[in-house]
């Protein structure tokens, strides 16, 4: 619905990263969105920047359809967040949507490397 | 999207509120671990985290209903709008309501007459049954066909039905009781039950077994005094008992049928006749059976008939109709289609003038849209605010309009000539009216909210800006477009007006024919008498004379005369008719005349002119020599060369009483008279012949009075002096002859007013239309004007340069009329008289009517401009 919803790179692909990413970074152990960001940037080596008007409408978006839940709880530095975690669903999901991501890596791969075959 | 999210996210948008709270302090906390400075740590974390707001409004969009959802900012917007400008809302919802109001009200119409099915079963299947003699293609039937018919046919069950009336006599004054003669399946055939009692049974179709009838329940309530026990019992009509067996439904299409009373039709062989066609057939479709294999087969069986009886059946075969395509007249059909494309034309006038009006009022609000276009308002969003607008104003207008087409419709139902629509028709402003009402009005609102939501779309903000408060509407396109409007308006309402103009022409043209007879101070009468009694020709022949005598013998009579005929009102009878000697004539087929019966003081009585040889006289009588004068119509056709005068017309005999004809025998022409006319104003004249009562004695006729001075005076002294003569003679539809007259014309002054009505309307809003326009505009150039004046021009300069404009649309707008009027000249041609549909002096006259009006509308605002103060406009800026 909302137009300015879209992420900056728009596509289809783009969207399912940044949500397959937030999926591994929740595997790792409950996190709030902050959290969230940062593990997901110092992971790719600051390559990756999470957008927060990404990161929260995907947070949303994942919950919504009950793949991560969420509720508020006190971090280390006693401060309220709100904590993200895997649900079942959420696991079964991060599994399927790794093995076609690597599918779709290996396809691209050979498509754009033939020499190396 | 659910709506339990939906509603439920203010409480979620509170909660990611506290969420971004969290995260900015979480990124400050990392930030100043990193070794950041609190106030670079909390700038680096607000610059990371973006624009919140914006944040949380997106989220809540993921989680709303869009489009309801700004549909409810638009409406509250727009209720806001309407409501500071009342001026603007009263007059937009109004116009609108007078443009839905008038066109559902005539769709009310159009819909129960032509769209929706008739009140039977399986309506589809039920057929009109018509002969189609040679030269024309729908005849009534003659008895003896129908009953071969019935008998033969395999595709469809066949019903016969004719009018006849009965007298009830013995309580006070005679009355004439309409009646219907069925055959005894017809409500079966029809699917139109009674309410009560029974239908008629087979053995009741037969001669001395039909004295049972079938009341409707008009008759029932308003002459049988609703006697709950009718039932059973027994009624007397011209000495005969009838025993009711049945009653029709109340409220059904009996009770707006002329019938009274519906009797079961005695029909056999030995009594039909093959010559008289008195019989409207109708029949349902077996099932099974095609419309194509019922014209086959009945095509067939007439061909039979007419090798077997060459005599009266030669070349007649058979038309058949789908009974819903008869019921409905070409010529009502065809005012209808005038009608709704007039009201169309008017509503069409409504969207243009709200157009323009939203137009101005746009313009008048490019502010407002800049600076929602430069705070980041789509587009989209705006054009869909200004059609949000309209809608609202159009459905009002619906609401509004509503009520309107109701009233307007029940003044039209109660001002329409009696009998215009089908029995079977109702006509209510229903669902179905209702659902057009709605669509109709949602369309109308898209129609004229286009325009301004255009403008809206492209809106151009820099360029908005630059032209400072002048706005852009008020330039080049947006002017154009307003004019375009106007006079798109203009031809519309000078289409309409025009048509009006027309037909009001038609209709002068039409009250104002030479009907051949002198119509001052003539009262009409009709004398019925029941059909199929044993009547002595010479008793019928005398008792009329004697009639007519003891009438014309009144103080204040000048004369009186009977005829089988009133004028305007037919000739009573058609006949074929041969002309020894006479090529053209001599055929027999293909060649009929009217044949009016009529004592020999009818011409007298009526003024008509004797052109050549003398008139019908008191010694034409039985036992003389058959004589006949004829009207000049066929005088010029079958003679046209030679002298009538001596001539025989060879035309069979009536049987008294009867439904038949008896003997072929010559009538000598002894005078020819100048045509009158006979069916009615518009009907061209036909070739007609007259004869004596004395000499062709019937039961029925009607009986023309022509008073000294207002002949009305005379009605009971008339009455009395029939009574004196029968005491049992029915005396009904008793009226000036002028009455007929207008009577005969009702339709066409009915539809004359109604449509001038609307091109009034038309006319009055393409005046308010164009001093809308006009207005604007001066309002605009006001600075221009004042420049001028300042510069030295004069009052009257000032004034030319705010019409010209004007006049210049106008004249347009007239052009493009005429074309119009060129354009749908087929459509109106056929509903004129004695008019051509592009008459050029109506035209002119609607064109001058119409440029007279744009100059009084635009003349009061350009006054204004006029007399603006140079000093006060330029400062105003």
């Amino acid at each position: 619905m909302g137009k300015r919803t879209k992420p900056p790179f728009s596509g289809e692909m783009l969207q399912g990263t940044l949500d397959l990413l937030i999926l591994k970074t929740l595997a790792l152990g409950p996190a709030h969105g902050q959290a969230v960001a940062t593990i997901i940037e110092r992971g790719s080596g600051d390559f990756l920047q999470v957008e927060h008007g990404s990161l929260y409408p995907a947070l949303y978006r994942l919950e919504e359809r009950g793949w991560i839940a969420s509720r508020w709880a006190v971090t280390e530095n006693n401060r309220k967040a709100k904590y993200y975690e895997l649900t079942a669903a959420g696991r079964k999901q991060l599994t399927e949507q790794t093995s076609s991501w690597d599918g779709l890596v290996r396809a691209m791969g050979r498509i754009l490397h033939p020499a190396k075959e | 999207m659910g709506w339990r999210r939906f509603l439920g996210r203010a409480r979620a948008d509170f909660d990611h509120a506290r969420e971004f709270h969290a995260h900015l302090a979480l990124e400050i906390d990392d930030n100043v671990a990193r070794g950041m400075s609190l106030e670079g740590a909390r700038g680096a974390a607000l610059r990371k985290l973006g624009n919140t707001t914006l944040l949380r409004e997106d989220v809540y969009q993921m989680n709303s209903i869009g489009f309801f959802e700004t549909l409810g900012q638009d409406l509250r917007y727009t209720a806001r709008m309407l409501r500071k400008s009342p001026g603007f809302t009263v007059t937009a919802v109004l116009t609108i309501a007078l443009g839905l109001g008038a066109n559902a009200a005539i769709f009310s119409f159009l819909d129960a007459v032509l769209l929706k099915p008739l009140p039977y079963p399986q309506p589809e299947r039920l057929i009109a049954v018509s002969e189609k003699p040679p030269g024309f293609d729908r005849n009534s039937v003659a008895p003896a066909n129908f009953l071969d018919w019935r008998e033969g046919s395999k595709t469809a069950r066949l019903c016969a039905s004719t009018g006849s009336w009965l007298t009830m006599t013995g309580h006070g004054e005679p009355q004439r009781v309409q009646a219907r003669l069925v055959s005894y399946d017809y409500f079966d055939v029809l699917g139109s039950p009674v309410a009560a009692g029974r239908t008629f049974l087979p053995e009741e179709g037969v001669p001395g077994n039909d004295r049972v009838m079938i009341v409707s329940y008009r008759y029932w309530q308003r002459h049988l005094g609703g006697d709950p026990e009718i039932l059973g019992k027994s009624l007397t009509f011209d000495g005969a008992s009838y025993k009711v067996v049945g009653s029709l439904p109340a409220g059904s299409w009996y009770d707006r049928h002329p019938a009274d009373v519906w009797l079961p039709l005695a029909l056999t062989h030995a009594n039909a006749s093959r010559e008289f066609h008195t019989m409207q057939v109708f029949g349902r479709l077996n099932p099974g059976a095609t419309l194509a294999g019922a014209r086959a087969e009945l095509n067939g069986i007439a061909a039979r008939l007419a090798a077997e009886y060459p005599k009266t059946n030669k070349d007649w075969g058979v038309t058949i109709d789908l009974t819903a395509d008869r019921v409905v007249g070409d010529r009502l059909r065809e005012w209808l289609h005038l009608l709704f494309a007039a009201v169309g034309a008017v509503l069409l006038i409504a969207c243009v003038n709200l157009a323009n009006l939203l137009l101005a009022r746009s313009a008048a609000r490019e502010r407002e849209l800049w600076v929602r276009l430069s705070l980041g308002a789509g587009r989209a969003r705006l054009a869909r605010q200004f059609l949000t607008e309209s809608l609202v104003l159009s459905l009002l207008g619906g609401v509004l309009g509503c009520g309107l087409a109701y009233s307007l419709k029940q003044a039209l139902v109660a001002a329409l000539p009696p009998f215009t629509l089908p029995t079977q028709v109702v006509v209510t402003i229903d669902l179905s009216v209702l659902a057009y009402l709605f669509a109709v009005s949602i369309l109308s609102g898209i129609l004229f909210g286009l325009a301004p939501a255009l403008a809206a779309w492209r809106q151009d903000v820099a360029s908005g800006l630059n032209q400072g408060s002048r706005g852009s509407s008020g330039g080049v396109s947006g002017q154009r477009m307003r004019s375009a409007l106007i006079v798109a308006e203009v031809a519309l309402s000078f289409v309409l007006v025009a048509t009006a103009g027309l037909l009001i022409h038609s209709f002068m043209r039409m009250s104002g024919v030479d009907t051949g007879i002198d119509m001052n101070n003539i009262l009409t009468m009709q004398l019925p008498r029941a059909m199929d009694r044993n009547t002595d020709p010479a008793r019928e022949a005398l008792v009329m004379r004697q009639i007519r005598d003891s009438v014309s013998a009144l103080p204040g009579v000048i004369d009186a005369a009977v005829t089988s005929g009133m004028p305007m009102q037919g000739w009573g009878f058609g006949m074929p008719f041969t002309v020894p000697g006479h090529r053209a004539a001599s055929d027999g087929a293909g060649q009929t005349c009217g044949f009016k019966i009529v004592s020999p003081s009818y011409f007298h009585t009526l003024g008509m002119t004797l052109r050549t040889g003398r008139a019908l006289a008191g010694t034409d009588v039985a036992d003389s020599p058959p004589v006949a004068v004829i009207n000049q119509t066929m005088a010029k056709r079958i003679f046209p060369t030679g002298n009538p005068i001596g001539q025989r017309v060879v035309i069979q005999r009536i049987v008294t009483g009867k439904r038949e004809l008896g003997a072929r025998i010559p009538w000598e022409i002894v005078g020819v008279v100048a045509d009158e006319k006979v069916n009615g104003l518009d009907d061209p004249d036909l070739p007609g012949v007259y004869v004596t009562f004395d000499q062709s004695p019937i039961v029925g006729v009607g009986l023309a009075v022509r008073g000294r001075g207002d002949p009305s005076r005379l009605t009971k002294a008339i009455q009395m002096a029939i009574w004196r003569i029968n005491r049992d003679q029915a005396i009904t539809d008793i009226k000036l002859l002028e009455q007929i007259k207008s009577e005969s014309t009702a339709g066409n002054r009915f539809i004359m007013l109604v449509l001038t009505g609307f091109a009034g309307v038309a006319l009055l809003l393409a005046a308010i239309g164009i001093y809308g326009v006009v207005s604007y505009s001066v309002t605009q150039r006001t600075r221009e004007m004042g420049i001028r004046a300042a510069l030295g021009a004069s009052k009257a300069g000032l004034l030319a340069l705010a019409l010209r404009s004007s006049l210049r649309l106008t004249a347009l707008g007239l052009a493009a009329g005429v074309l119009g009027i060129l354009a749908t000249r087929t459509l109106i041609a056929s509903l004129l008289f004695d008019t051509k549909p592009a008459e050029p002096s109506t035209l002119a006259a609607v064109a001058g009517v119409m440029a007279m009006v744009a100059l009084a509308a635009s003349a009061l605002p350009a006054r204004r401009a006029a007399s603006i103060d140079p000093s006060r406009a330029l400062r105003e800026e």
